[in-house]
């Protein structure tokens, strides 16, 4: 039976009129920040929702949820000028922004999402049927997909250093249909896809012409994160515990339902040693 | 709001006489009002039920700030599921059960993917069997969602489709300002800012010969705030 897997970050988006920018507004070491590069367009609503987790999450935690603030960013660009401009405490990000930014921000993951059932998650390099056998074939050729908007990610962790970007291998970051759709009529060489993405391929039209010539190893999941010099050793504690209960808020429910996530797991950053050490360098 | 008629006929013609798409809102208000007086004594009224989604639905997109979107987007859905059971082969009937299932969506604290599921069925059974609504309205729904939504394999969403709905829209109604207005967006969303430019100064050549009334500074407004982000962007 096939599992349905998902992406080891979610983030809830929905059909909305398209929103103006909202102004900075000053954050705390109690607000949260959610930055998932290429995602979907920090719409009014899409801000009013990360807004509503993150009072809900406050209020589990103890604290003054009207004075706390959550705010979502699709670029990474501008999500680090709010956290430099405005300090907030905790962000919920990628594995690749934790590992792009551990040192300059300080991070300190607190948990792990849980998606369908595990901590970890994989990613697949597909291309048409027959083209392609090994990372090596891929020497030369075009690489495309969202989720090159992490491009240091997928080349050493991902990939674990066997290719380098922009040298041995062009890069285009794009939506993963998209880039699917190219790779189908010959315009990209390989497309890079997230689990959840490589188990819906059949489900296209032309999935079945395409094939997978790469998996990488399990890669751990991560899930909220301390900001360093924001939230006090207490606050840690209790936002960390406030979000054993993020399947239950009026908010969370519904995200953990569509995107199959069962919950966050504590975990201690060191945990993640191994693969900071792969992302420095070879 | 002053006496309204008391016989069904002439609830029905007064509700058509004030549903006027340059508004203002009270005009408008007046039009749903007498809608429901019908639907009151006989719910299953197809004029009365239509007359009330279509006068919902320019309260929820022109109405202003003090509209209970909630309440009425909800009520703008009963009314349109209880036209497509009455007349399943309407492509209006569908467009405004999306419309008004997208208003809903929109103002939920937790919008769910498999309503956002439903809502695409029925902009696409609206396309299919009315692309032409209002100069292309199912296109722009369609399109819109198709942009906005979580992209495969999560949602709906597939924004080359979108974009290429809302160039649809274009190309055949080339002198609505939604049409411009909502390709532009979906370029903006596409970071696409040169082509969105160009789309948002025809949009707005077009708002004045198209609408008047409270459409017209509507789309003004919309317009005005997709070039100031196109213009922060193409600064970058």
């Amino acid at each position: 039976m096939k599992q349905r897997k998902a992406k080891f970050l979610m983030i809830m988006t929905m059909f909305l009129v398209f929103g103006a920018v909202p102004s900075l507004a000053h954050a705390g070491a109690r607000d949260l920040v959610v930055i998932r590069p290429g995602g979907p367009s920090p719409s009014d609503e899409a801000q009013k929702q990360i807004d509503n987790l993150a009072k809900q999450l406050a209020k589990k935690a103890g604290w003054d949820e009207g004075a706390t603030t959550g705010r979502y960013f699709n670029d990474e660009s501008e999500g680090l000028a709010y956290i430099k401009q405005t300090k907030p405490g905790f962000v919920l990000g990628t594995l690749g922004f934790y590992l792009k930014h551990k040192d300059s921000l300080g991070l300190r993951v607190i948990n792990q999402g849980i998606v369908h059932g595990k901590t970890e998650s994989q990613f697949y390099l597909v291309a048409r049927e027959g083209t392609l056998k090994s990372l090596a074939d891929l020497k030369g050729k075009t690489l495309a997909g969202t989720h090159l908007q992490e491009p240091e990610f997928i080349e050493r962790i991902v990939l674990n250093h066997a290719l380098t970007f922009g040298t041995d291998v062009k890069v285009q970051a794009m939506p993963s249909l998209r880039a699917l759709r190219k790779c189908n009529k010959g315009e990209v060489d390989a497309v890079i896809l997230d689990e959840k993405e490589m188990e819906s391929l059949s489900d296209l039209p032309f999935g079945s012409q395409l094939e997978p010539f790469f998996a990488s190893k399990p890669l751990p999941n991560t899930g909220f994160m301390a900001i360093q010099n924001g939230p006090s050793a207490a606050d840690i504690k209790s936002f960390a515990a406030a979000t054993a209960a993020f399947c239950s808020f009026e908010d969370g429910k519904t995200i953990c339902k569509d995107f199959d996530i069962q919950g966050f797991k504590p975990v201690n950053d060191s945990f993640y040693e191994k693969i900071r050490t792969q992302y420095k360098g070879k | 709001m002053g006496e309204f008629p008391i016989d069904r006929a002439q609830l029905l013609a007064y509700s058509h006489h004030y549903y006027n798409p340059a508004g203002p809102v009270d005009s408008i208000a007046r039009s749903l009002v007498a809608a429901q007086n019908v639907m009151i004594r006989d719910p299953s009224n197809e004029l009365a039920n239509y007359f009330a989604a279509r006068s919902a639905l320019w309260l929820l997109e022109f109405g202003g700030a003090d509209i209970d979107r909630d309440t009425l987007a909800d009520k703008g859905y009963q009314w349109a599921e209880n036209l497509i059971k009455m007349n399943p082969n309407n492509g209006e009937y569908e467009f405004l059960a999306g419309a008004h299932l997208g208003y809903k969506i929109q103002n939920s604290i937790s919008p769910s993917l498999i309503r956002l599921r439903v809502v695409h069925g029925h902009f696409q059974r609206a396309t299919e069997l009315e692309p032409g609504l209002d100069d292309g309205a199912p296109l722009r729904a369609l399109g819109t969602l198709l942009v906005k939504s979580p992209p495969w394999p999560t949602g709906v969403g597939d924004i080359d489709e979108g974009i290429a709905f809302l160039e649809q829209a274009v190309k055949m109604y080339p002198n609505h300002p939604a049409n411009h207005l909502y390709l532009a967006l979906a370029y903006i969303e596409d970071k696409r800012f040169q082509d969105a430019q160009q789309v948002l100064d025809k949009a707005l050549d077009l708002v004045k010969p198209a609408c008047h009334g409270v459409c017209a500074d509507h789309w003004r407004n919309e317009i005005k705030r997709a070039k100031k982000i196109v213009k922060k962007e193409l600064k970058k």
